[in-house]
């Protein structure tokens, strides 16, 4: 009886307090994204869509988000970004680290497959812009030039915005069912 | 043989009604106490440069905490959204009694005007949200006690001859219940929102 009381409360104690863990459903998506479905399928150069950059503080940096849409018959290479913004502008990844460690690094190039749409998006591709020469708050516009291989530099207008990721899914979901 | 209640058997029943029950109440809920900071008293300053004794000064409220730095363009910005969206769902139930708390891992350059400047350009509501910073021996003691990492990784020369450096850090946000003790982590860029407001309610009955 003794055995079987003691048995039975260390059991409920184990379940009771066994702590759930939360889980990083987080996986870095694949370049060539779901996205491609939104494609437009007639263009024949390379497109930059749905441009914007998080508002912050003058000398500080922040990330300019985008969707490059490829619908060409040749891979491109992004191989820089240039902007009168800041004192620095560079091609950056986040990436994870073991379970729950985040940081960033420059990237040199980025390939754009033909036929696939990469989105530069949080968690994943930024530009960045280190040492901002002004501030920049919600609503302003701000200029840059992203430069390819094939397709040259290209001229883009990104919007202030402070976005978030879901936010981001569901406006591509109620697009796409349009 | 007359005090019946008081038998070995019975409080062997008993205890196996009781106790069962007690830990469903106490660890059902999986807010487990993760770090006790109840008698830290970390010497920090807000915004405003005003000192704030950590968490002693926080006690009696529950408080949602973040760990940022400034200068992170991505998964910082994503941990105080998720904060920001957290205040928002709280003041949609009228429910008070939380502080919200954003303490920087690089003090050296955020300074309470930045982490000012920080709310503001994001256009956040103070009125229950601080930033905090201090000594730089002080915020990586408060980060090691709760074991939050934060590496430099990569740097960048600037032409004014500073270094700016960027972190590889734990992606993290805390609840702390009213008596300053760690009771839940989360990936700070990949809040559940939801989940985090009933917790938060859990922690205030
Ligand atoms: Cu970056």
């Amino acid at each position: 009886m003794k055995k079987l009381m003691i048995i039975i409360l260390s059991l409920f104690i184990f379940f009771g307090c066994q702590e759930k863990k939360e889980e990083s459903t987080e996986k870095k998506e694949s370049a060539k994204s779901e996205l491609q479905k939104a494609m437009k399928a007639d263009e024949s150069v390379l497109q930059i869509e749905d441009a914007w950059v998080r508002p912050a503080a003058k000398n500080r940096n922040t990330g300019v988000f985008f969707r490059v849409v490829n619908s060409t018959n040749s891979n491109d290479t992004l191989v820089a970004a240039r902007s009168n913004y800041a004192e620095k502008t560079e091609v950056h990844e986040t990436f994870k680290q073991g379970d729950d460690m985040m940081g960033m690094r420059e990237v040199e190039f980025i390939v754009i497959e033909a036929g696939t749409v990469l989105e530069f998006k949080p968690m994943s591709y930024h530009v960045m812009l280190i040492n901002l020469n002004e501030e920049l708050l919600a609503e302003q516009e701000i200029e840059l030039k992203l430069a390819f291989k094939q397709a040259g530099e290209l001229k883009i207008k990104a919007k202030v915005e402070d976005r978030m990721p879901k936010m981001q899914a569901k406006e591509e979901k109620s697009k796409m069912e349009m | 043989m007359t005090n019946n209640i008081f038998s070995k058997k019975t409080l062997k029943y008993l205890l196996l009604v009781i106790l069962p029950a007690f830990i469903l109440i106490n660890c059902g809920d999986s807010l487990p106490i993760e770090d006790d900071l109840s008698e830290k008293k970390y010497v920090l300053f807000n915004q405003d440069s005003v000192e704030v004794i950590y968490p002693e000064n926080l006690k009696g409220k529950v408080a949602v905490i973040g760990y940022v730095f400034t200068n992170c363009p991505d998964i910082c910005p994503l941990t105080t959204n998720n904060m920001r969206l957290v205040q928002e769902a709280l003041k949609k139930e009228n429910i008070t009694g939380v502080e919200f708390v954003t303490i920087t891992f690089d003090p050296e350059y955020d300074t309470p005007s930045v982490l000012k400047e920080y709310a503001e350009v994001r256009r956040l509501d103070t009125s229950n949200w601080i930033f905090l910073t201090g000594d730089k021996s002080t915020t990586d003691q408060v980060m090691r006690d709760v074991g939050v990492v934060a590496v430099p990784s990569d740097s960048t020369k600037m032409a004014s001859g500073e270094m700016m450096y960027f972190y590889v850090h734990t992606d993290r946000i805390n609840l702390m219940d009213k008596e300053g003790r760690i009771r839940a982590s989360y990936l700070g860029s990949e809040l559940n929102i939801e989940k985090i407001v009933n917790d938060i309610k859990t922690l205030l009955n």
